[in-house]
């Protein structure tokens, strides 16, 4: 492969799957948390236009 | 070398179909270059639309189209080459390069990656599809301001449509390339060892994410007031247009930078390279980046000097926007630096980001200038603001794009593509780019003003040399069209694994072509490569 041999001793395959997983893991829920910041974006844009909206609101004739 | 660890990542290589490989898809490399040839070809759409424009634009008077077919032109134009052309690029760009800059097997999400990409397609065939529709394509401009928007055809709610897609793909593609350079990083790579390019990757990410869905609201809003009577935006009901404006503009600036920091990014690579030193002040350059995203919420009313704001929010704009020029300068003087008493070569990507380095801080100087109010009033809708944001679009963020591809290019093909033809299409460029809108700042001085078809004799002289430029700029990309075909497909000469004498990075360690999995096993990175940081000046 690639890597640069430098003989230093390799992870056993079970080490090495369980390190994926955890990474695995935790790049899920860093996922999770930027995906709640975006979804509080949207809401907060919305919100924003309604308030503006309703202080400015004319009922209709 | 057959370690057991290598088994870990290792699947579904060798027995994959067409199908299977290209649609199917979870390898970043392959859906890197599904962005990268996306936006290749909607280049040439958007492109295409240019043209349309620079040849009814030729002389005064109407000549070859209806004026509102115009209308949508421009509208269309924008957002496909904002949407359809920068953006995929860099995406492309940040899928093949952040899992082999940080030694990562693949992006942290693969499935969402190939979710993020595909939705890329049905946006854009909703929105191209728009011109077929009875009354036509969106016209408004890419702005999409109401009232106006709200006066067209009912094509705009494929519009919105593809619009929230193309917000929905962006956002996952930033949450994958966060997820990724937080969780993903091999041993020794540090936050701040790390490559200018995955650092330029990691703050626009967060611009992304805090500002698509801004967009997306707004255009919401429109859509209701469009088909679903409220009235956001209806003055005639106590509805503010303005607040449409704040709302986009909240969106719209962050996204300038979106499609300008992964630029700097690249930069910041190619530039070491080919003066074969560090780069200058690295720290300095991610302090930067990070102070311009940041700089970047607090500045969006200076597209909107002239709707009537009170007088200290003016003031506070102007200032704020005229303080970004600050890291931007720093930025500048550290590529300076770093090339200064560097052994440089001219190879065409050094070339290339050379012609951005000049290119973007004359688009640069021109945005401090219209970021002076009374100014403003004058530059405010002419042509001077197209070419200003055309310098740092194409100048810029386009340049960067073409650089980076001739920079990588070896390490993705295995092969070398010609030396000659890709410096012809850088010079062509060039000289093209200016010729087609360094004018276009004289007539917005003069007064001409942007979308419209037809213009006052006084333009004639300017128009048709921006013409001209325009259409000697179109035909000079069909020379990168052949230097990226031949060199893929067709070039004998092989390139080694560290293409460029003095690249550093990670990825350089890989062969070339990269192999479809690599980095199964987190390689042993020491500092010396990883240039960047300037640990160790060779
Ligand atoms: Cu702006």
């Amino acid at each position: 492969m690639s890597q640069p041999d430098d003989g230093q001793p390799k992870p056993s395959v079970d080490e090495a799957l369980r390190a994926a997983e955890r990474r695995k893991a935790s790049a899920r829920r860093t996922a999770w948390i930027i995906a709640g910041i975006a979804i509080a974006f949207f809401v907060a844009s919305l919100v924003h236009g309604h308030l503006v909206g309703i202080s400015n609101w004319v009922p209709p004739h | 070398m057959s370690t057991p660890a290598v088994e870990v990542g290792h699947y579904q290589e060798h027995h994959q179909s067409f199908f299977e490989r290209w649609f199917m898809s979870t390898n970043h490399k392959d859906i890197g270059t599904l962005y990268l040839c996306f936006s290749f070809l909607m280049l040439f759409v958007g492109g295409s639309f240019a043209m349309l424009i620079r040849a009814e634009l030729f002389e005064p008077g109407m000549q070859l189209m209806q004026p509102y077919f115009f209308n949508e032109l421009t509208a269309m134009h924008g957002l496909v080459m904002i949407f359809g052309v920068i953006m995929p690029a860099f995406v492309g760009l940040a899928n093949w390069m952040i899992p082999m800059q940080i030694g990562a097997p693949d992006m942290a999400l693969p499935r969402l990656n190939n979710l993020s990409f595909w939705l890329l397609p049905f946006a854009f065939i909703l929105l191209l599809s728009t011109f077929f529709m009875p009354g036509g394509a969106p016209a408004a401009g890419w702005t999409m301001y109401p009232p106006l928007v709200l006066q067209g055809g009912e094509s705009i709610a494929f519009l919105i449509f593809s619009i929230h897609l193309l917000g929905i793909s962006s956002v996952l593609g930033s949450i994958n390339i966060i997820a990724t350079i937080l969780n993903m990083r091999a041993p020794g790579v540090d936050l701040m060892k790390m490559s200018m390019f995955c650092w330029s990757w990691l703050i626009t990410s967060f611009l992304v994410i805090a500002v698509m869905p801004v967009l997306s609201g707004a255009v919401t809003m429109v859509l209701f007031d469009r088909f679903f009577g409220t009235n956001f935006f209806n003055a005639a009901a106590g509805g503010d247009p303005v607040m449409y404006q704040h709302v986009f503009w909240f969106f719209g600036h962050p996204e300038v930078y979106i499609m300008i920091l992964p630029a700097f990014g690249i930069i910041s690579e190619i530039v070491p390279t080919f003066a074969r030193k560090p780069l200058f002040g690295y720290r300095a350059m991610v302090y930067a980046i990070a102070c311009i995203a940041f700089l970047s919420f607090l500045v969006w009313s200076h597209h909107m000097f002239t709707v009537g704001l009170p007088l200290g929010a003016e003031v506070f704009f102007m200032y704020a926007t005229m303080l970004i020029a600050v890291p931007t300068g720093v930025k500048i003087f550290n590529w300076v630096t770093t090339m200064w008493k560097g052994s440089l070569s001219f190879e065409t990507p050094m070339l290339w980001a050379i012609g951005f380095i000049v290119l973007f801080s004359i688009g640069g100087f021109s945005g401090v200038m219209m970021a002076l109010v009374p100014a403003d009033f004058q530059y405010y809708g002419t042509y001077f603001i197209v070419a200003h944001f055309h310098y740092v679009l194409v100048g810029g963020a386009l340049f960067s794009i073409i650089g980076a591809t001739y920079y990588w290019l070896p390490k993705w093909s295995g092969h070398m593509y010609s030396g000659f033809w890709s410096k012809l299409h850088f010079w062509s460029s060039v000289i093209s780019v200016n010729v087609l809108f360094f004018p276009q700042q004289f007539l917005g001085f003069a007064g001409m003003p942007r979308r419209i078809p037809d213009y006052n004799v006084a333009f004639a002289n300017w128009n048709m040399v921006s013409s001209i430029g325009g259409f000697w700029f179109g035909a000079t990309q069909l020379i990168f069209v052949g230097v990226v075909i031949h060199c893929v497909f067709f070039s004998r000469a092989k390139a080694s694994s560290r293409v460029w004498e003095h690249a550093y990075g990670l990825e350089w360690t890989l062969p070339s072509p990269a192999p479809h999995h690599s980095f199964t096993v987190p390689p042993v990175v020491d500092d010396s490569q990883l240039v960047q940081t300037g640990a160790t000046a060779h």
